[in-house]
């Protein structure tokens, strides 16, 4: 893979683009994959939720579109990863997997 | 399901603390995923729908800071051409405002006029007689609806992001924060005697003024001339007193006509360099009303019954008049412009306009603040313009500007060598000394006309009593306004500074 300098992630953006890994999805059922990936230790306020999606999408790691099959009556914004937030999500898990790798070297002695 | 409803109304209301082009990207959805979120705790206890709420009050500070934080870097960013350009800002066009927000901009101005200036020339001119006892139901009538007014624009502009007519409210707004303000300080200390906390007051209000003036004409010149055009007006009025009301209340509504035209100017046109011309114009003309009024005042009598002033006299109070309030209109814009300019002069300039910066602060500062020295050092002054400069702590803060602008384009200069071609470096040099100019000549009458030349002003600058103030006068006006033309006609020519390295 082309490696690309990323700066490391805040565990609530690695969660957010890791829910947006599995496909496609609106800002609730974002707000409720990072809860249920992380075990309910990280509940994002709306605040926060959407404060990251907003410079995410900035950086053109998410990409906003106007979901077709929303049952509410109206048009619904969801969000998708690009190519570029898969790199980086791939690169922030190479290096969590690296500081892992380097912890068990250490501590098996 | 009202408790629902009410939480989910309540965080629409806490959205709207977010900077506006923030709401209208993310403020519907962030209700619906809220309005989600709560929907699906209710159905498991109302516990949890309350502990979605507190999460998002706690998380919002910090969002709201980021937020806020983000936005004003985006327009700092859009500034960057003019923070490496600056004189290009003069010449600089906005999109020109809709019909509506030129009213909106004017209507302050408009509501003096039509409570204040309209009713008293029908008194003045006997049109209708003179209140013996004023109905009191009918100010409070009035009293009411101005609050009112004022409360449901503050709201709209808030609502609408701080649009730029809003800058002609902000100083209405700021006496009506002022007047309960000031009725509690009257019942906590009636009398009218100078405590520490009345001083504090009089010391560090005028120079916050200052500071925030400078800041508001730094991130929208268009809002600061609007801010400026009342503050010049109200700053003045009170040399309108103990004329006679035929005479007084023409001036006072036109003055206030003539600011709701140029605000109105501004917002409709967006043209810096238009603006500059109309708000300069309007001081102008003015301070030459205001001017007549205060030779009124000094040779009236009880009987407000004296011939009209000579043309002569009237310019003689004009000068210091426009030039003080030109200072305030002007100064504000022209010293950012020079901070700017200077930054991109290497090391020097930067000083340099540094210490211009400092030199007008001190300069602006002193005067607003010279009510409280004067009065702490025993002078009976009661107002702005009865301030004498031959007080040694204002006399001395008069050199120290004058020091800190002398060195200040002397260090310009330096980096401007570098630079510049000789020929520009000479011009340039003297439209630098504008600033220098202004105070200048706002202090001269004070200085000089009065015969006040303290011993610890400059001798040099002691002998130019000799000349005619009025000759002073004129050139201080030629000088100002030939600036302006020269830096918006010329601006291309002076903006191809070397870029710093």
């Amino acid at each position: 893979m082309e490696s690309q300098p990323f700066a490391p992630l805040s565990e609530s953006t690695y969660l957010i683009l890791l829910s947006l890994a599995a496909g496609p999805q609106h800002g609730y059922a974002i707000m409720k994959s990072v809860a249920d990936l992380s075990d309910g230790r990280m509940q994002l306020s709306t605040g926060t939720l959407y404060g990251a999606i907003k410079r995410l999408v900035n950086d053109g790691w998410i990409e906003r579109f106007d979901e077709a099959d929303y049952s509410g009556g109206r048009d619904r914004k969801a969000y998708r990863l690009t190519e570029l937030g898969l790199r980086a999500l791939n690169a922030e898990a190479d290096r969590l997997r690296a500081l892992l790798a380097a912890h068990v070297q250490v501590m098996a002695g | 399901m009202r408790l629902q409803s009410l939480l989910t109304a309540v965080y629409g209301w806490l959205l709207q603390l977010y900077p506006r082009s923030f709401q209208d990207e993310y403020g519907i959805e962030m209700i619906d995923v809220f309005a989600d979120a709560v929907g699906n705790s209710a159905e498991i206890n109302t516990f949890s729908l309350l502990r979605i709420f507190v999460r998002e009050l706690r998380d919002l500070p910090r969002a709201l800071w980021r937020e806020h934080t983000t936005a004003r870097r985006k327009e700092v960013l859009a500034m960057g051409t003019i923070h490496s350009q600056p004189l290009l800002l003069l010449g600089s066009v906005d999109d020109p405002g809709t019909r509506r927000d030129a009213w909106l901009a004017a209507l302050p101005a408009l509501l003096i006029v039509l409570i204040e200036a309209i009713p008293s020339l029908f008194y003045a001119f006997e049109i209708v007689p003179w209140p013996q006892n004023g109905s009191s139901l009918l100010g409070l009538i009035i009293t009411l609806s101005v609050a009112a007014l004022l409360f449901l624009v503050l709201i709209y502009a808030w609502r609408n992001g701080w649009p730029r007519w809003s800058a002609s409210w902000y100083l209405y707004w700021g006496v009506a924060l002022a007047v309960p303000f000031f009725y509690l300080l009257s019942m906590w200390q009636p009398t009218q005697t100078l405590n520490n906390s009345t001083v504090v007051l009089f010391v560090v209000l005028p120079w916050l003024i200052v500071v925030w003036l400078f800041k508001i004409m730094r991130d929208d010149p268009f809002k600061g001339m609007l801010l400026a055009l009342p503050v010049v007006t109200v700053f003045w009025s009170p040399v309108r007193e103990f004329v006679d009301p035929k005479v007084r209340e023409p001036i006072n509504l036109l003055i206030w006509l003539l600011t709701a035209g140029a605000a109105y100017v501004i917002v409709r046109r967006g043209n810096l360099r238009l603006s500059l011309l109309v708000t300069v114009g309007v001081s102008l003309i003015n301070g030459l009303l205001i001017s007549y009024a205060q030779v009124y005042r000094n040779s009236s009598t009880m009987a407000y019954r004296n011939p009209p002033p000579s043309f002569g006299q009237v310019v003689e109070w004009f000068a210091p008049t426009m030039i003080g309030t030109a200072a305030l209109v002007l100064g504000m814009l022209l010293v950012w412009l020079i901070w700017q300019f200077g930054r991109n002069l290497g090391r020097h300039g930067r000083w340099g306009a540094a210490l211009i910066l400092v030199a007008l602060f001190i300069n602006l500062g002193s005067f607003l603040t010279s009510w409280w020295v004067a009065a702490e050092l025993d002078y009976v002054r009661i107002w702005f313009f009865d301030i004498d400069t031959s007080t040694a702590v204002l006399g001395n803060l008069f050199n120290l500007s004058l020091l800190l602008y002398l060195v200040g384009i002397g260090l310009l200069i330096v980096g401007m060598r570098t630079r510049f071609s000789a020929e520009k470096t000479v011009v340039l040099s003297a439209l630098l000394l504008v600033p220098i100019a202004l105070p200048f000549f706002f202090a001269y009458p004070f200085i000089f006309l009065m015969n006040w030349a303290q011993l610890e002003f400059p001798a040099i600058l002691a002998r130019l009593t000799a000349l005619s103030a009025n000759w002073l006068f004129t050139l201080g006006a030629i000088w100002l306004i030939a600036t302006i033309v020269l830096l918006t006609v010329s601006r291309h020519w002076l903006s191809s500074v070397r870029a710093a390295p």
